[in-house]
C-alpha cells in the first residue's frame, strides 16, 4: 500500500480536461488500473486525498497540512493558493458503472459545512490567521480504474 | 483553474397569472462554479420552489444533464410574488439552454408555459386562454403542451411540446400549437340540447313568459314559490334560450374559466354559462378573493346566468357583496398586494320559498311559520339587493292533471326564437333612435300617464321606477311595439311583486 501511494504521489497519467463543462465537469482524470475496485473504503478514502493533493500541487497550491486533527475534526487538506489559506475537503467515491452518475460533492451537507467551520476556527487560531476559503475536490472512480477529480473553489463560505 | 469557472447564462420568457390577465416573467439561469444544486430566487412560493426537483428527475429521464455547477434561477420582477407550476419548463428550457445542451436560436421569440412530469412530459396549466393572449400580443409564439389552448378561440402561433426531450433539435422544429390540439369540434353554434327543454316544465307557463322577458333584456329575476313547484327547473332551462356567445363574449368567459382552471364544456360550445353555487358559498367564493385573487362564481357567470337556489339561506353578507357587482356589471377586488378588476356581466335568477314551511299562500297548504318567522324570512329578501333584482315572479304549484300530461305549453325553441326576436328588435330600434338619454321618451301618451299613477300608487322609488320602465321596454320589444304601450307597462308592473 505505501508503495503505491509513493507512485500516486506523482501520477504520470493525469490528463487535464479543456473545461469544467464540457467534460461533464471534470478538471483531471488519472488511470489506476482496475485494481482499485478491491480497496476497502478507508484506503479508497486516503487514495482520493493523495490524488488530490497530487492535482492540487499539479495547479500550484502548496501543501501546507494533510489530515491536521484538531478537537473539532480533521481536515484532510490544508493548502495555500496565492497567499490564501485553504481547507480542503475531499469526498471520493467508487461509482458502480460508467453511466451512473454520483456526484460525491454532494455529500458535504449543511451539517457537514458546520463542521468544516468549526475546524477553521481552530486552524485560523493554531495558524494565528483570520481568513480561510473552503474547497471541495470529489474524487469518482470509474470500474475500469480510471479517477476523475473535480475541483470546486469557494465551495461555501463559513455560514455554510 | 480557468476552465472551471465558465459560466453560461441564460433568459428565457414566461408568464404568470394575475387575476385573469397574464403578466409577463423572465426567467433567468445562471450557472457557475459552486457545489452542484438548483438556487431558486424571485419571490417564488413553495409551488414553484418544487419546480426544481421536477426539473432535476425531468432532465436525465429525457437524456439530458444536469449541470455539475451552481445553476441560480431568477424570476424576474423579482418582487412579483410567483405561484403555479407554470414554470418548470421555462426553468428547464434556460437551464438546458445555459448548458449549452439544446440550440438556443429562435428561444427568444417563445414563451414558454408548462409544468414538467418527472419522466420530462409537458402538462397544461390554468390560464390558458390568458397565456394566449400575453402570447398574441407580444408577438410571441407560445410553447406549451399539445392542445393547451383550444383551436379557434384565439389567433395565437403556438408550438406543442409534448416532451422536453423533443426540445434537442430546437423550439423550430416542434410541431404547431393548432395542428397538434385535439380539437373539441369546431364549437358548434347551440344546437338546442337534448336533455333540457321548457317543454319539460309542465303548467308553468307564467313563468315561462317572465322569463322569456327576462332573458331578452338580461334583467335580474327572482321567483318565489312553495318547494317542488318548478322554480330549480326553469332555471336550468334557462340557458336554452339565451342566444349563442359572440367572438368577444366566448373569449371572455372562457378567459375566466381557464383561469380558476375550470373546464366549461357549454362556454367551449358557444352556450352561455350557467352557474349554481350552493347557498354555502362564501363572500371571497362569490364575487372572487383568495391567494393567489381568483374569479369567483359571478365572474364564472360572466356572459351567462348566476341561479342562487333558496337565496334567503345565503349568508346576508354574502348577498350584500353582490351590489356594486351588480349594478357595475365588473367588481374590484382590492388586496395589501394590489387590485383585481374581474368582469361580471351576468344575469341574476333567483328562487326561494315565500316562508321556512314554503307553503305560505299555497292553496290547500296552510304555512305552519309563526308570522314573526316569515317576516324574518322575506326581510333576507328585501333590502336594497332585492332593489336591484328587476322582476319578482309567483311560481304556484302546477295542476297535477298537467304534470301527468307532460311536455305542454312552450317549448326552448319558441322561447328562444322570442328572445331572439326580441333582442334583434331592440338593437335595431337603437341603431335607428341612436343614443336614446331617457326609457320613458319612448313612452306613448296613454303609457306615460298609466305609470305615472302606477309609480305612485307603488310608491316606487327612482331606481325602482327605472327598473319597471326598463322591463316594460323589453316587453315592447318582445312585441315588435316601436313605442311602450298600456298593455306593455301593466305587464311590466305586474313583475314587480313588492
Amino acid at each position: 500500500m505505501q508503495d503505491q501511494q509513493q507512485d500516486l504521489e506523482y501520477p504520470t497519467g493525469m490528463t487535464f480536461g479543456a473545461g469544467a463543462y464540457e467534460r461533464g465537469g471534470v478538471e483531471a482524470s488519472v488511470t489506476l488500473g482496475p485494481q482499485v475496485a478491491d480497496l476497502s473504503p478507508h484506503d479508497l478514502g486516503a487514495l482520493g486525498e493523495d490524488l488530490a493533493a497530487a492535482y492540487l500541487q499539479k495547479e500550484g497550491y502548496e501543501i501546507l497540512e494533510r489530515n491536521w486533527t484538531c478537537a473539532r475534526g480533521e481536515a484532510d487538506i490544508v493548502a495555500c493558493d496565492r497567499g490564501a489559506i485553504v481547507l480542503v475537503e475531499v469526498k471520493t467515491r467508487l461509482l458502480p458503472d460508467a453511466h451512473t452518475q454520483i456526484w460525491p460533492e454532494l455529500a458535504v451537507n449543511v451539517h457537514k459545512r458546520k463542521r468544516y467551520a468549526q475546524i477553521a476556527s481552530c486552524y485560523m487560531l493554531y495558524a494565528g490567521i483570520n481568513s480561510v476559503r473552503f474547497d471541495v475536490v470529489a474524487v469518482s472512480v470509474v470500474p475500469g480504474g480510471t479517477a476523475h477529480i473535480h475541483h470546486i473553489e469557494s465551495a461555501f463560505g463559513r455560514d455554510a | 483553474m480557468g476552465a472551471s469557472s465558465h459560466v453560461g447564462s441564460f433568459a428565457v420568457k414566461s408568464a404568470l397569472i394575475r387575476g385573469i390577465e397574464a403578466v409577463p416573467v423572465i426567467v433567468e439561469v445562471s450557472c457557475s462554479s459552486g457545489m452542484p444544486g438548483y438556487h431558486l430566487v424571485g419571490s417564488a412560493d413553495s409551488t414553484v420552489m418544487e419546480a426544481r426537483a421536477r426539473v432535476q428527475s425531468a432532465l436525465p429521464a429525457c437524456g439530458f444533464e444536469n449541470p455539475r455547477m451552481c445553476v441560480t434561477i431568477n424570476l424576474a420582477p423579482a418582487d412579483l410574488r410567483k405561484s403555479g407550476t407554470g414554470f418548470d419548463l421555462p426553468i428547464a428550457v434556460a437551464v438546458l439552454a445555459a448548458s449549452g445542451q439544446i440550440p438556443t436560436r429562435d428561444l427568444d421569440a417563445c414563451l414558454f408555459v408548462g409544468e414538467l412530469g418527472l419522466e420530462g412530459q409537458v402538462c397544461p396549466v390554468r390560464g390558458a386562454i390568458a397565456y394566449g393572449l400575453l402570447a398574441q400580443e407580444q408577438g410571441l409564439e407560445l410553447v406549451a403542451a399539445p392542445g393547451f389552448v383550444p383551436s379557434g378561440v384565439i389567433a395565437c402561433a403556438g408550438r406543442a411540446l409534448v416532451s422536453l426531450g423533443r426540445l434537442r433539435q430546437g423550439v423550430g422544429r416542434l410541431p404547431s400549437l393548432q395542428d397538434e390540439c385535439l380539437s373539441f369540434d369546431v364549437p358548434q353554434p347551440s344546437s338546442p340540447d337534448g336533455e333540457l327543454d321548457f317543454n319539460q316544465v309542465g303548467d308553468q307557463e307564467i313563468a315561462k313568459r317572465a322569463l322569456t322577458i327576462a332573458a331578452t333584456g338580461r334583467h335580474g329575476i327572482l321567483m318565489v314559490g312553495p318547494p317542488g313547484a318548478g322554480k330549480t327547473m326553469l332555471a336550468r332551462r334557462l340557458p336554452t334560450i339565451l342566444p349563442t356567445l359572440d367572438d368577444e363574449a366566448y373569449v371572455e368567459a372562457l378567459l375566466v374559466h381557464s383561469v380558476t382552471g375550470q373546464s366549461c364544456e357549454d362556454v367551449e360550445r358557444r352556450r352561455p354559462p350557467f352557474r349554481a353555487p350552493h347557498h354555502t358559498i362564501s363572500a371571497a367564493g362569490l364575487v372572487g378573493g383568495g391567494k393567489p385573487v381568483t374569479p369567483g362564481e359571478i365572474s364564472l357567470a360572466h356572459r351567462g346566468v348566476l341561479f342562487l337556489d333558496e337565496l334567503p339561506e345565503f349568508p346576508i353578507n354574502v348577498l350584500e357583496s353582490l351590489r356594486q357587482p351588480l349594478e357595475n356589471r365588473y367588481v374590484c377586488i382590492s388586496r395589501v398586494e394590489g387590485s383585481y378588476v374581474f368582469p361580471c356581466d351576468f344575469m341574476l335568477v333567483a328562487a326561494a320559498n315565500p316562508c321556512k314551511c314554503g307553503h305560505l299562500g299555497d292553496p290547500g297548504h296552510p304555512c305552519t311559520c309563526p308570522p314573526a318567522s316569515v317576516e324574518r324570512y322575506q326581510a333576507r329578501m328585501g333590502g336594497p339587493l332585492a332593489d336591484r333584482i328587476d322582476m319578482r315572479i309567483n311560481v304556484t304549484r302546477p295542476a297535477s292533471r298537467k304534470v301527468i300530461q307532460g311536455g305542454s305549453g312552450m317549448g326552448s325553441q319558441q322561447m328562444a326564437e322570442l328572445v331572439c326576436a326580441g333582442r334583434e328588435f331592440a338593437q335595431h330600434r337603437l341603431a335607428k333612435g341612436g343614443k336614446q338619454q331617457n326609457v320613458f321618451e319612448s313612452f306613448d301618451a296613454e303609457a306615460r300617464q298609466l305609470f305615472e299613477t302606477m309609480a305612485s300608487r307603488l310608491l316606487m322609488g327612482g331606481r325602482a321606477m327605472f327598473r319597471a320602465a326598463r322591463v316594460a321596454r323589453t316587453i315592447a320589444d318582445i312585441e315588435q311595439h316601436e313605442q311602450v304601450t298600456r298593455d306593455d307597462i301593466v305587464e311590466a308592473c305586474s313583475y314587480r311583486g313588492r
